[in-house]
């Protein structure tokens, strides 16, 4: 089955003009026309496809939550989902990590163990308090969604959003360059880790719209404390 | 006595003010944790005593049955020859461990609701879904994966009861998988009020006409 949002009412308010449909895959009309593939790899477990939906035919009651209501769900359906991909995130970096500290102290080179080389244990150090603070930001983050809900919670998602895949990005690079050449391969999940990381800072909302984001917040919270100065 | 003047100066920082006690912050633009910098309400991270019961489980399952087969199946999933779909399977592995994963109770961690989810907090779920990231392929194991986690919320928050029969059910038993159709090629989609797939509504059905791409999980959703 695939939940399918698309424009039902061209004339409606901006978003009010689209709906979200379940569609069984195995409808007349569904086909798969290729897999796209991610730095030239399958992006396992399952990837990612092209779809194209030729006059498929569903009964109306598969519609969720009525016409029209398609935009307010997708948008409600990614807070949760956000914060999910950014917990994860934090995992992988803790893991990366670990297996740059292993890898650090079991190889030598130049007579010393790779750790004891070229700047790499105040690197260790900097990734470490990368990886807290993206932790605590997203235990904020759920905190908050835990109190208020998902739209209330909205800058502290948009928030880690934005920080979570960058500091995944960062951990996993240093990672695979103390690693050398294997941490490019599938002997290491590192490369695995490294598409995660870029993929994530597009999928569920670029970089640049979690920042356009924050910065509205930002804008309206320091126009209603400029205003609370100057009323009576 | 420098352990005691501490306290005091953190009991002051943490007790609210007369002028904006608890509760009763000013609404209108301000988001919550605005609200929480002006009146100094603590943050508590703190994990239930099941959350972390759960996280022993869940790491010691992922020490013991996941980490051992991982190159395996990185190696096997990067064998495959995935731009012909036909010939994509899931690795053996995967459907053994989420069967094992299901029958120690380690399932549906992600979802609040108690009667089809784990009942766990958001917070709750944080650690176990770190734990889960530790692996590139590991949340699958305990139905925790995208998309499908996202449909399941969307199906439990906004479905019709048949709705919920046909497909909440099932993607909650992992007996049928889900894709999420949202982003185009030929519109920029970070904007998604641009969607354009077209839904017309005829009598009793919908008719559907549109191009989408980077579906997720699409592939073993038709396999």
């Amino acid at each position: 089955m695939t939940l399918f949002l698309g424009r039902s009412d061209a004339g409606a308010e901006r978003h009010r003009q689209h709906s979200l449909v379940l569609i069984p895959m195995d409808t007349p009309g569904v086909r798969i026309e290729r897999m796209l593939s991610v730095f030239g790899d399958v992006d396992a477990p399952y990837g990612h496809g092209e779809v194209v939906f030729d006059n498929v035919r569903v009964p109306a009651s598969n519609v969720v939550l009525g016409r029209g209501r398609g935009f307010e769900i997708a948008q409600g359906r990614l807070g949760p989902g956000r914060i999910h991909h950014c917990m994860r995130c934090v995992g992988a970096a803790e893991r990366a990590l670990d297996l740059m500290l292993e890898r650090g102290l079991a190889r030598t080179a130049f007579g010393k163990p790779l750790l004891d080389l070229g700047g790499n244990r105040e690197r260790i150090a900097d990734l470490r308090v990368a990886i807290d603070q993206a932790r605590l930001l997203t235990l904020h983050a759920a905190w908050q969604i835990d109190r208020v809900g998902a739209r209330g919670a909205q800058r502290a998602i948009a928030a880690i959003k934005l920080v979570a895949p960058s500091v995944l990005q960062q951990v996993v690079d240093e990672a695979i360059q103390l690693f050398g050449a294997a941490g490019l391969s599938h002997d290491l999940p590192l490369a695995a880790f490294a598409a995660q990381a870029r993929a994530l800072r597009i999928a569920d909302g670029p970089d640049a719209v979690h920042r356009k984001t924050l910065a509205k917040l930002e804008i309206a919270e320091h126009q209603a404390r400029a205003a609370r100065r100057t009323s009576p | 006595m420098l352990l005691a003047s501490l306290r005091l100066v953190f009991a002051a920082c943490a007790a609210p003010t007369e002028s904006s006690p608890a509760g009763t912050a000013p609404r209108g633009a301000l988001t919550y944790d605005a609200r929480l910098r002006q009146q100094g309400w603590g943050m508590d991270f703190e994990p239930s005593g099941r959350a972390r019961e759960y996280l022993d489980r869940v790491t010691a399952f992922i020490d013991r049955e996941v980490l051992p087969i991982e190159q395996a199946v990185l190696a096997e999933y990067a064998a495959l020859d995935h731009h012909d779909w036909k010939r994509w399977h899931e690795s053996a592995h995967i459907a053994r461990l989420r069967d094992a994963a299901k029958s120690r109770g380690l399932w549906n961690l992600f979802l609040p609701d108690a009667e089809h989810g784990a009942g766990f907090t958001t917070l709750d779920y944080a650690p176990l879904a770190e734990a889960m990231g530790r692996v590139p392929f590991a949340a699958e194991l305990f139905n925790c994966n995208a998309p499908d986690t996202g449909n399941m919320e969307v199906l439990h928050h906004f479905g019709s009861p048949e709705q919920k029969a046909r497909w909440l059910a099932p993607l909650l038993d992992a007996s049928i998988r889900s894709s999420f159709c949202m982003t185009e090629p030929g519109v920029a989609s970070s904007d998604a009020t641009n969607i354009e797939a077209d839904i017309a509504f005829e009598g009793d059905d919908v008719v559907v006409n549109g191009r989408k791409w980077w579906i997720k999980s699409a592939i073993r959703v038709a396999r």
